[in-house]
């Protein structure tokens, strides 16, 4: 861990994949690579974290998966964001976006 | 709102229904994806420029064991819980069936604290909750006295009282009249003395022996009181 890694946030690793996810299906690996590479290493997923959570997002019905072929030509299980996962970005933004603006109001309250 | 959150009620509810009727499949499904995830990252290595053996260390090490990661996944899923509980229930008669004289006597020590419980809560039932057998809201239950608030409230209600109160009444669903006394009953082998209640509508008697007949004398009583005024 290099000491500008931080740890997540409860809750915001949904947020993360579902907004990964709008860009396209991806592998486990392709979201896990694809957060450390927009957030500039801040945050890695474990794949003891992305796995479970990718579980649980599927049982929401947030995503679906599908068996395919990596780059590679190597089987690979593909996630993409359904319509319910869809409205589920949008709400999550917007829950993310009223904390941050509730914390940096405070933080800047004199 | 409410159509997705049903719609998320519905997604589980299927969830749950695969999880414990397709258990097999989806943990070979686990299995498949956590090693196709090890195989993508030693490939990923291997590009890198590591040596064989050197890329599945690391994929490994970054992985974090491919069994708790699969036990993670299975925690994730809809029912983990049940899964849980059979396991726990399962541990459960496994070191019970072990120690017999440890069962024994938690079973022995169950079954006389819920034996003390219910008599204790039966008790509490029909003494303080429903004292009045037949009443369904007890404390809807009030008396009526006229004189000074004591046990023996003077002068008592004659008869006549009762019935223009019966009458007249817009805040009782109903009135009874009752009066207790010490009786002699006799007609039977040996006349007995009771204590008993006069009352207009329904008999409560302290004497098992003889409580039909004293049903009888009361109401005979009541309708002679009806006559007197």
């Amino acid at each position: 861990m290099t000491p500008e890694q931080t740890n997540l946030l409860q809750g915001t690793l949904d947020l993360l994949i579902l907004k990964t996810l709008r860009l396209g299906e991806m592998h486990g690996l392709g979201i896990s690579r694809r957060i450390e590479q927009i957030t500039q290493g801040t945050f890695s997923v474990k794949t003891g974290s992305l796995f479970p959570a990718l579980r649980r997002m599927q049982e929401e019905g947030w995503i679906k998966s599908a068996w395919g072929e990596s780059e590679a030509n190597r089987r690979a299980k593909y996630y993409r964001l359904t319509k319910a996962g869809m409205k589920q970005l949008e709400t999550e933004t917007a829950k993310w976006e009223r904390i941050v603006l509730g914390i940096s109001r405070t933080l800047e309250a004199s | 709102m409410t159509k997705k959150r049903k719609l998320r009620w519905l997604s589980r509810a299927v969830s749950f229904f695969r999880n414990v009727t397709g258990r097999q499949k989806d943990e070979l499904d686990i299995a498949a994806e956590v090693s196709a995830h090890l195989d993508l990252l030693i490939e990923e290595n291997l590009r890198s420029g590591m040596k064989p053996d050197e890329a599945e260390r690391a994929a490994q090490i970054e992985l974090g064991g491919v069994e708790q990661v699969k036990e993670q996944v299975r925690d994730a899923r809809a029912g983990a819980w049940l899964d849980t509980l059979v396991r726990d229930c399962r541990f459960a008669l496994r070191m019970s069936r072990k120690n017999p004289g440890f069962t024994a006597v938690v079973v022995l020590t169950l079954a006389l604290g819920i034996a003390a419980n219910t008599t204790v809560l039966s008790w509490i039932s029909a003494t303080l909750l429903n004292p009045i057998p037949g009443v369904a809201h007890t404390s809807d239950l009030v008396t009526v006295d006229r004189g000074d608030r004591s046990g023996y409230a003077t002068p008592p209600f004659s008869y006549p009282d009762l019935r223009d109160l019966s009458e007249r009444t817009q805040t009782f669903a109903g009135l009874l009249g009752y009066h207790d006394d010490y009786m002699s009953l006799t007609g039977v082998a040996k006349p007995e003395r009771i204590f008993g209640n006069l009352t207009t509508r329904i008999i409560l008697t302290f004497s098992a022996s003889a409580r039909f007949s004293a049903a009888l004398f009361f109401r005979r009583k009541e309708r002679r009181a009806g006559e007197l005024q």
